[in-house]
């Protein structure tokens, strides 16, 4: 099987990882090739709107794994492939010095076993750094089972370490997975990755709709994650059914879904909103098809924010508001005085969103207002 | 549209160690500076309005009144070799590309807010903009 097969085999295999970020607090090395500072350059775009930023390949799709959703398990049947070491590495360093891609994400499917995995991967990403003097983003993924001692040697490798939850808990795991064992192989190695340095920490990924969970069980995980595990961030994908895998009949879950729990995230992550007030929004443990920033503020807002005096985070409860636009409110209103909706709206506000929420000059605009 | 001109310059790369690109006339030349920075081993040539800009680690810029294959030439008479990252990469590019898309959640809109249509005219990103247009053949957009 020559090269560009397998990219097209184990590019498709990892088109579900997502993984954003290519900036790392990394200092860049003046000898290197490449550096890992340059936060939210997307290379290219695919046709669904996705960013392609890294290249992102797994190193094998094999798989011992009988995960029923995913399209690299045991049994769906695809054509398997295996990436050499020196054939991936060069792969992508043709690809990154002509600045096709900002940096690398390796995945990989079970061989064998997680630390016979591991070491394929390290091998590879060690070549990257000592061989082709790679200085640039990597973006590693744990092999759930992964041994301590080779979670430790990817942590002095990659910028930035990740390993899926899939799912918010064991029963649910068991829904999707017979092999997986979620506290043992997940969370225990979460537990490791907690106690080492890495520049752009660590992140993990939900299958949204694989199993039936509800979207108050994962945020309370993702904010047990972010509270126990340093966990940087979450990512959710909804779940899509794939031929020739056990899922294959199970309906497919509306991105939306998805959506409203990426700004779900974004209020506890952006916005310093503890889940104890956002759980406030459920409606039968689902967040209802509307905006969650407005759903909470309708929750919590006893009475309109006065703009002209309330602190920053209050300013971030207002919908309309977010964290840019509540700095700018505070330096603003040191040297000069909020006059108008209009000055709000210079200071990067959405004014139609917040007017309702607010108070200026003693004044409030009730909802009503609107058609007077 | 700086953020642009980073993201959508593509190099080819010569085994002496040059990365070398003409970018359009809505680029600005002033990216030889992100790029020499980022790469500090390689020389950055860049071809821009018919003058070429050469720069390496940031230092000593450049400017030829010359066509960059010319500039290249004369690089190349007397640097050693360096990495040999010179493989064509444009299948390995396409291929990776199109194993990429989710066709169930195919959203032009998006694309398009991000890649707007006003930079197809440049020549640049000519994949994507085929595989926006139908995956028609390159000579047929």
């Amino acid at each position: 099987m020559n090269t560009l097969e397998k990219i097209k085999i184990l590019g498709e295999a990892g088109k579900y990882d997502i993984c954003a970020s290519s900036s790392s607090k990394r200092a860049s090395a003046n000898n290197g090739i490449g550096n890992p500072s340059s936060p939210g350059i997307c290379n290219s775009f695919t046709s669904d709107g996705r960013c392609i930023t890294l290249f992102k390949v797994l190193y094998s799709n094999s798989c011992t794994h009988d995960c029923k959703y995913c399209q690299n398990s045991n049994n769906c049947g695809k054509q398997k492939a295996i990436f050499e070491s020196d054939e991936l590495a060069k792969t992508f360093m043709n690809l990154y010095v002509k600045n096709y891609v900002e940096g690398f994400f390796l995945s990989s499917g079970i061989i064998k076993d997680a630390d016979y995995t591991m070491d394929l991967m390290l091998e590879c990403v060690k070549l990257l750094r000592n061989k082709y003097l790679y200085n640039g983003y990597i973006h590693l993924k744990i092999i759930p089972g992964a041994s301590r001692d080779k979670i430790k040697q990817a942590s002095e490798l990659a910028d930035r370490l990740s390993l899926n939850l899939e799912v918010p808990d064991k029963s649910s795991m068991s829904e999707i997975s017979n092999v997986k064992d979620y506290k043992l192989d997940i969370i225990k190695r979460f537990r490791y990755m907690k106690k080492l340095q890495l520049p752009s920490g660590t992140t993990t990924q939900f299958v949204v709709g694989s199993a039936y969970d509800t979207d108050y069980k994962i945020m309370k995980k993702v904010n047990w994650m972010y509270s126990n595990m340093n966990l940087k961030r979450a990512y959710f994908s909804a779940f899509i059914p794939i031929k020739n895998t056990a899922f294959e009949n199970k309906i497919r879950e509306k991105l939306d879904r998805e959506h409203r729990l990426y700004q779900t995230d974004f209020l506890m992550r952006k916005y310093n909103i503890g889940f104890s007030e956002i759980k406030k929004v459920f409606e039968d443990e689902m967040m209802p098809h509307e905006d969650p920033k407005i759903l909470l503020a309708n929750k919590i807002l006893k009475e309109p924010i006065r703009v002209e005096s309330a602190n920053y985070e209050s300013l971030l409860k207002v919908p309309g508001i977010g964290p840019v636009s509540a700095k700018r409110i505070i330096d603003y209103r040191k040297n000069a005085k909020i006059k108008n909706l209009d000055s709000l709206k210079s200071l990067g506000v959405i004014v139609k969103r917040a007017k309702n929420y607010i108070e200026l000059n003693n004044s409030f605009q009730a909802k009503i207002g609107e058609y007077c | 549209m700086m953020h642009h001109m980073i993201a959508y310059t593509r190099f080819e790369y010569s085994k002496k160690g040059i990365l070398y690109a003409k970018i359009p006339d809505e680029f600005s030349p002033s990216i030889i500076t992100h790029f020499s920075a980022k790469f500090p081993l390689f020389y950055i040539m860049l071809e821009y309005k018919g003058k070429t800009y050469v720069q390496k680690n940031n230092e000593n810029l450049k400017i030829f009144n010359d066509k960059i294959e010319k500039v290249l030439k004369n690089y190349e008479s007397f640097l050693p070799d360096s990495f040999d990252f010179s493989k064509d990469s444009i299948n390995d590019w396409d291929i990776f590309y199109d194993s990429q898309y989710i066709k169930q959640r195919k959203n032009t809109k998006l694309f398009h807010h991000f890649i707007p249509k006003k930079l197809k005219h440049l020549g640049i990103l000519t994949k994507e903009f085929s595989s926006i247009d139908g995956n028609k053949k390159l000579t047929e957009i």
